[in-house]
């Protein structure tokens, strides 16, 4: 499993950001002493780091020096200021990508992912494929799979999108906003149709694996995974 | 010249009716002899004009000077010349001219302290924005969009808020190169998806095969666009599903233009658009918390790098706003 540092001196934040990366299933350490992020960094030896700029005592362009000196794992940094010359700096001081504030949790994960990827190679990828999971359905979102108890069946990439972001969800309501946001694509933009027709497949696969009624409609507001008792 | 003769006018006045007293007690003094008394009023009005001839020379610089010609403050502060008059004058100016120099210093520093404040404020309200965020997405439906829509509207008016204070320092803060507008037109439209998708619209894009590069500056020109389809977006939900993007070549430019279907911008109200604060009809009517600021700053941007920006609106049905690239 890998490691996840967070350095950042608003706890709001720092918190939040937390919650998102362990729900990949990242373990997580939260900076708490900005004096000592080499010490912390030594003891917790992280994966990859996320990195704040604007810190107390030292900013995050030094302790990026300091733990370049000790070890190429990737850093990120996040931060407020979005000149072309802070991120220059970022990675002139050894910063592998820049995330600038206020950020989507998603584009931080991915990012993360990506970094995971490139630094640990295929290999660690595929022993931590990702897998969504919520009443015995199983959804596979690299490989396209949807498995439930012994049946299998293949998804088209939309499908997967949207099956994904409504088990994450659950048991809260996917919203049509974000669902159409998934799915938009650069080339044919997609409309509340292309919406509506890609739900009728989803669950007409659902129901191919023997889980009918699984996706129910909240009305003018989107979508709830079902789970029968 | 002028000056100088008015300013002596009485000066003039005196000496003839000091010649005109001398003649008389002459004249009563039994000195007939018209050759004398001519001679006296010679003398008389040859040093008068003598007198004046060496004020005028001496102080040529305060007489001769051209007032509608002065530009700058520094040529009033100019030297008047060594007499008791032009320094009086001079003295009064210097101090003047301090005193109000010390004050636009102030003011200045004042100004751009309260920039920096308003920068550094900017930059950190994206961090409460950037926790609202994250919490609204874990907050339920319909709770969440409509809290993130709230957040996405205040990042909107930071953004405008960094740009407008960044467009005074313009000539510093641009790096013009080549940019390849389809790529750009398809970047904006995907990172803006979520507002079309909330306003439930439809981009368009009909970008033409030559059109490929245009000469601008990549960080401006994004904010245009990004502007403009905001504005177009705004204007139109409701109205119109499609948003038209398209680029072509005409005559010897190249031109952006972005088509909405909405309620467009009325005949009295097209000149003024580009002022700052202006509102109009619409900004008002609609209430889309319209500041009057973004076109504003659209167009100042596009006279700094020279792109022309031309609105086509017949009033009602709909708003085409082209930027054209020379």
């Amino acid at each position: 499993m890998h490691k996840v540092m967070i350095v950042e001196d608003d706890l709001k934040i720092a918190s939040l950001l937390e919650q998102a990366v362990q729900k990949y299933g990242y373990n997580t350490f939260v900076v708490q002493q900005f004096e000592k992020v080499l010490n912390d960094f030594k003891s917790f030896d992280p994966h990859i780091v996320l990195l704040d700029i604007n810190l107390p005592s030292f900013d995050g362009y030094y302790w990026c020096r300091q733990i370049r000196q000790i070890s190429t794992c990737p850093v990120i940094f996040i931060s407020a200021r979005t000149g072309q010359m802070d991120q220059v700096m970022a990675l002139e001081n050894g910063a592998d990508d820049f995330i600038t504030k206020p950020f989507h949790a998603e584009v931080v994960l991915a990012k993360i992912n990506s970094q995971l990827r490139r630094a640990y190679g295929e290999y660690a990828r595929h022993q931590s494929e990702r897998i969504v999971e919520q009443a015995g359905l199983k959804l596979y979102p690299e490989r396209l799979q949807l498995t439930y108890e012994d049946k299998v069946e293949d998804i088209t990439k939309n499908e997967a999108l949207i099956l994904e972001l409504i088990l994450t969800r659950f048991p809260k309501v996917a919203g049509r906003d974000d669902l159409l946001e998934k799915i938009w694509d650069e080339n044919a933009f997609v409309d509340e149709n292309t919406l509506n027709v890609n739900i009728t497949r989803v669950r007409k696969r659902l129901k191919s694996i023997g889980m009918d009624h699984a996706i129910e409609t909240v009305r003018g507001v989107g979508y709830r995974f079902r789970v029968d008792e | 010249m002028k000056l100088f003769l008015r300013e002596h006018r009485s000066f003039i006045a005196l000496q003839f009716v000091q010649s005109v007293i001398m003649l008389t007690i002459l004249w009563f003094a039994q000195m007939r002899d018209l050759n004398i008394l001519l001679y006296v009023v010679f003398v008389h009005f040859f040093l008068a004009f003598i007198y004046m001839l060496y004020y005028l020379v001496t102080r040529r610089r305060l007489y001769l000077k051209k007032v509608e010609q002065l530009e700058k403050s520094e040529e009033v502060m100019s030297f008047l010349g060594y007499y008791p008059l032009p320094e009086h004058i001079q003295e009064m100016l210097r101090i003047q001219y301090k005193k109000y120099e010390t004050e636009v210093t102030l003011l200045q520093s004042k100004q751009e302290q309260y920039m920096t404040y308003v920068d550094l404020w900017a930059h950190q309200m994206k961090t409460p924005l950037s926790v609202i965020e994250l919490m609204a997405q874990e907050a339920d439906e319909p709770l969440s969009s409509e809290l993130r829509e709230e957040v996405g509207r205040l990042k909107e008016g930071l953004d405008m808020m960094l740009h407008m204070a960044r467009l005074r320092t313009i000539e510093h803060d641009f790096s013009v190169k080549n940019i390849d507008v389809k790529k750009m037109i398809r970047q904006i439209i995907k990172e803006e998806r979520r507002l079309f998708i909330r306003n439930k619209m439809m981009p368009e894009l009909d970008l033409a095969e030559d059109v490929r590069i245009v000469y601008s500056d990549e960080k401006w020109l994004y904010f245009i666009l990004e502007q403009l389809i905001h504005n177009a977006v705004k204007y139109s939900s409701g109205h119109g599903k499609y948003i038209k993007l398209s680029t072509f070549k005409r005559q010897k430019t190249t031109v952006i233009a972005i088509s909405d279907e909405g309620v467009g911008i009325p005949k009295q109200d097209q000149k003024r658009v580009f002022e700052p604060f202006f509102t109009g009809e619409n900004g008002r009517k609609f209430r889309r918390e319209s500041t009057g600021v973004g076109l504003y700053i659209v167009k100042e941007i596009c006279t700094f790098l020279n792109h022309e920006i031309r609105i086509i609106s017949d009033g009602s049905n709909g708003t085409t706003v082209e930027i054209i690239f020379k």
